[in-house]
């Protein structure tokens, strides 16, 4: 039962793995084309962003590599142009001013311009705004070395003392003999780069910064960053080295949320400038659409689910019911009732399969039925065939009618369960028939009372054998020609078959049932059979008696003969001949009278001898 | 219980089905919602709005978006008016602190028109400058707010984040001294007297002027004056002891400008007297009296009726709407709300308060009411025009345009 039921559970497996394993297949395909197709966006889009950013820093390391070559080239055509003064010391003060402020009218960014002479004196001062109060030495100064060195200097990037990002630009002023006669000290305000940065924007939310030669943050978003020193490195971590040598690489940017980061260099320092955009913004088109497609995966994946659910419950618990139908019809359990929820053509074919079930119960039990019936039949007949065999047995191997007679009763009573039978035969008068072997008590009683029918008489064996044909009562109620036998209250069906031999019915074969319609044609076509084989060794018998009774009269006269011929005299004759007749006769009394017919009637009486006396 | 069994199932499969819907249905809503493209967008006006000069900037702003249609370009735009005064009618940190939260927090907030005063700029300015928030002044004329080169630490401390985003259309005070000098040049002056009164306005305006004379070759005596501590008996004697040919006050009318004039006209010194914007108040009027007939004045602003059509049609304008006639202050406000306007209608994103920022940083070429200009890297108008002013009669009377170099 138990591997039944699990063949049952893998058939059904299979049946949903067929169902279902298309639809799960073709989810699962159309999640992973998805999936690699928003990776491939991802990646793309990300080597997109890469690319504008990497523009992005380019531009603005162009433009403020120009912002400062111009700034500084300014810075050198006033330092060429003062090349003319042979001695600042001794110079007339408006020239030198008028040199310093040319130089502040042709670049804003020029804060401050200072003259000073290789000892670091203070020549003239120049500032945009304000008055600077006091000349005095910058003999000190870290660009007076390059000065003196006819080299020119560009300084750190430092808050003035106006809080404003500045950086020292000197230029060593050469005379005409090519002699370094002094320098110009510039003041560059480097709000410009910051208002670059501020103003840069990298798509929505994207920024940029500038990191300097030292890798420290020089220009974000606020100025106090130029004081705090911080480095890249401090800020993003061991993608800085990567991201300052020109690489792209995602990070956690500097705001401190993730993002995709490349640089550019500048020229004019050993500056770089860095383009970041958060990673959110760069993938926004990718995060939407992902959204979108993890809408569709996760309605994929839920009708996906719904879908097998409900082909589950609906189609594949159904079939598995109606499956479960069918074997528990092939194992004869007829009394299916599949209950099947639903109205559609499952539910259909599970009303048609519980009516074709209950047909099918009907057909074979009607069939059972029948089988049952053959059976019982073919059983009957078999033992019919058997008893009439043994009938033919017993007819053929015996020459003893009345064992024969007795045999046969008993037998067709005990194989074919019956009531009664019994077994007839017309005396030689054929007036009667007499009962000549029954069974049961009833028939020992009736052979005990010497019981017998008339021939032709108000009785089925009269009858049969009067008219040597079979006569058949399945409902003994109703048969006009029966005797109805007191011995025998309990027969409902009765059956007489001739003994017929050469042509002449030797008695009938009475059988009698407690059943009504007890027999059929089958039975008493077996029945006449043996019947007729009994009727057979009956006349064989008798023919055997006859037989053997001429062969003795013969033998009886050939003796008779034998022993009147060795007689010699009448009287002997007469003698032996009385003797021998009434010997072989069995008689008590033997005469021989000689006369007339007349005178032998009237001398009757006195010629009667007395027993065992021979008279002659 | 088979009836009840698929009775449950059945119900299950509407409640996966019904689930499903509403997710789609929730994510497409979800999807659809937070947008404010149809927000107005506010500029916020912060003016002195207890004292008269700020009522009318209000007025002049609100002129000046009804002209426009209440729009920048295509966008819809509203006032948020703030008051840079408090309650007891000063302006405090706190005050300016409060209204700098205002507009921060208010994400349709993408400009601000103001202040009215350099005090209150000062303490606005690197608040909204944290925020990128850009401001369009119509009057504070300290130049430190701008410009380096006068107060340490100025203007480096109004930009936190180094990005400008402080703008004004009144020209500075440092131009005011240059042209001021300028004007004493033209006027025949060689030797001036420079007085200041210890207040920053006032050194800082004659400094500059003395930075200027010096430069176009005047000479200068200078002293400063405390209103408290000086008799100006004594100064108006030292001055004239010195035969200057003009005399320079670098001050308010509120720090000893009046008293110094009587002083002067009192002992019988008829030397010219110049002043600054700071003393074209009626104070002077009222106090000097008589004394102040003849004064020179600077002023930062030209007349109406020198502004050619477009001042003609604002006054008109005013005057239609409020039924009088309008200040100069409220002719700056009237073009600074028009800057803020053109800006917003130019920037690439109207609701990116940096791309609005960044707008106004590149107006040039503005049809101003007192001509074409546009804003240079520190903030300040390009082309900044003056006016000169001699009081006659009682009365302020346009004299002049002052060159400013």
């Amino acid at each position: 039962m138990n591997e039944m039921n699990e063949t049952r559970q893998r058939r059904r497996g299979r049946l949903r793995l067929n169902i279902l394993g298309p639809i799960i297949f073709l989810t699962a395909v159309t999640i992973l084309a998805l999936t690699f197709v928003l990776v491939n966006q991802f990646l793309n889009l990300r080597d997109v962003a890469a690319q504008s950013q990497r523009e992005t820093a380019r531009r603005v390391a162009t433009r403020l590599d120009a912002f400062l070559e111009e700034t500084d080239l300014n810075v050198k055509a006033t330092a060429d142009g003062l090349a003319q003064v042979s001695d600042l010391a001794t110079a007339t003060e408006p020239s030198l001013v008028f040199a310093l402020r040319r130089l502040l009218n042709r670049n804003v960014a020029v804060f401050e311009v200072t003259l000073v002479t290789p000892t670091g004196r203070e020549v003239a001062t120049l500032r945009r705004f304000g008055t600077k109060q006091t000349l005095g030495s910058e003999a000190s100064q870290p660009w007076m070395e390059s000065i003196r060195q006819g080299q020119p200097y560009r300084g750190p990037v430092t808050l003035s003392e106006y809080q404003l990002p500045v950086m020292i630009i000197a230029q060593p002023v050469l005379g005409p003999e090519g002699k370094e006669i002094g320098g110009l000290v510039v003041q560059v305000d480097l709000t410009t780069m910051w208002t670059v940065i501020a103003d840069t924007r990298i798509g929505e939310s994207g920024y940029a910064y500038i990191v300097d030669e030292s890798g420290y943050l020089l220009v974000y978003q606020r100025l106090s960053d130029l004081s705090q020193r911080l480095t890249l490195a401090e800020l993003i971590g061991s993608d800085a080295d990567a991201i300052l040598r020109g690489k792209s690489a995602t990070y956690r940017g500097v705001n401190g949320v993730p993002v995709i980061g490349v640089s550019a260099p500048m020229s004019y320092k050993a500056w770089t400038v860095v383009a970041e955009v958060p990673r959110s913004e760069v993938y926004a088109s990718v995060y939407h659409s992902s959204w979108l497609v993890g809408s569709a995966l996760m309605a994929s994946i839920a009708a996906m689910v719904l879908a097998v659910v409900i082909v589950d419950r609906r189609v594949i618990r159904r079939l598995g019911k109606l499956q479960t139908g069918v074997e528990m019809l092939a194992s004869r359990q007829f009394g299916v009732q599949l209950q099947l929820p639903g109205n559609d053509e499952l539910n259909t074919l599970a009303v048609a399969f519980e009516r074709m079930a209950g047909q099918l119960q009907e057909l074979y039990a009607e069939l059972e039925h029948k089988v049952a019936d053959r059976t019982r039949q073919l059983e009957r007949r078999t033992v019919q065939l058997e008893t009439a065999a043994e009938v033919s047995r017993a007819a053929s191997s015996t020459l003893n009618t009345e064992r024969l007679l007795s045999q046969t009763v008993e037998l067709i009573a005990d194989r074919f369960n019956l009531y009664y039978v019994g077994l007839f035969l017309v005396d030689e008068g054929g007036e009667w028939a007499v009962l000549q072997a029954a069974t049961g008590e009833a028939g020992r009683q009736m052979m005990v009372q010497g019981h017998r029918l008339r021939v032709g008489g108000v009785s089925m064996v009269g009858w049969c054998t009067a008219n040597a044909q079979a006569r058949v009562a399945l409902d003994v109620g109703e048969e006009a020609v029966r005797f109805d036998n007191p011995l025998l209250p309990d027969t409902h069906s009765e059956m007489a078959l001739p003994l017929i031999s050469r042509g002449r019915a030797l008695g009938a074969l009475d059988v009698q049932s407690t059943k009504e319609a007890a027999f059929d044609e089958a039975d008493i076509a077996v029945m006449q059979t043996m019947a007729d084989q009994v009727a057979n060794a009956i006349e064989n018998a008798r023919l055997f008696e006859e037989t053997q009774r001429l062969a003795q009269r013969e033998q009886t006269i050939s003796h008779i003969t034998s022993k009147l011929r060795s007689a010699f005299n009448l009287e002997t004759i007469l003698q032996t001949t009385v003797q021998e007749l009434g010997q072989a006769l069995g008689a008590s009394k033997a005469i021989v009278c000689l006369g007339t017919e007349t005178t032998l009637l009237s001398h009757q009486d006195e010629a009667e001898p007395g027993d065992g006396e021979v008279k002659v | 219980m088979s009836g009840t069994r698929r009775s449950t199932m059945n119900k299950l499969d509407v409640s996966l089905g019904l689930g499903l819907v509403v997710m789609m249905i929730t994510a497409t809503w979800a999807a659809g919602c937070g947008s404010t493209d149809n927000q107005p967008l506010k500029i916020a006006v912060v003016l002195p709005l207890q004292i008269t000069p700020g009522t009318e900037m209000l007025n002049a702003a609100q002129l000046a978006l009804e002209e426009a249609g209440n729009k920048a370009g295509p966008y819809q735009v509203e006032l948020l008016a703030l008051d840079e005064f408090d309650e007891s009618g000063s302006y405090t940190e706190e005050k300016a602190r409060a209204n700098a939260q205002t507009i921060v927090n208010d994400p349709d907030v993408v400009a601000c028109l103001g202040p009215g005063f350099t005090a209150v700029a000062k303490m606005l300015t690197p608040l909204l400058n944290e925020a990128g928030i850009v401001m369009v002044a119509p009057s504070p004329t300290w130049p430190g707010l701008t410009k380096p080169g006068f107060v340490p630490g100025e203007p480096g401390i109004y930009y936190p984040t180094g990005r400008r985003n402080f703008f004004r259309v009144i020209p500075t005070d440092d131009l005011q001294g240059a042209v001021g000098a300028l004007w004493a040049r033209e006027l025949g002056a060689d030797l001036v007297y420079v007085v200041d009164d210890g207040q920053p306005y006032g050194q800082g305006v004659a400094g500059l002027f003395v930075e200027k004379a010096r430069e176009i070759g005047l000479e200068v005596i200078v002293e400063s004056a405390d209103i408290k501590t000086t008799d100006y008996n004594e100064l108006a004697m030292r001055i004239a002891q010195t035969q200057p040919d003009l005399i320079y006050f670098g001050g308010s009318a509120t720090f000893g400008g009046p008293q110094l004039i009587l002083a002067l006209r009192n002992h019988g010194i008829p030397i010219p007297f110049m002043g600054p914007e700071g003393m074209m108040t009626s104070e002077v009027l009222d106090q000097a009296g008589a004394a102040a007939e003849g004064i020179y004045l600077t002023f930062g602003i030209v007349p109406f009726d020198q502004m050619g059509s477009r001042g003609a049609a604002f006054v008109e304008d005013y005057r239609a709407k409020y039924g009088e006639e309008p200040s100069a202050h409220a002719a700056l406000t009237y073009d600074a709300m028009r800057v803020i306007l053109d800006a917003i209608s130019r920037a690439e994103d109207r609701r990116d308060r940096a791309a609005v920022l960044r707008a106004v940083a590149e107006t040039h070429s503005f049809p101003g009411l007192s001509g074409d200009w546009g804003f240079d890297t520190n903030g300040d108008i390009t082309t900044p025009v003056f006016s000169g002013y001699v009081v006659q009669d009682g009365e302020f009377v346009f004299k002049t345009i002052l060159p400013t170099k």
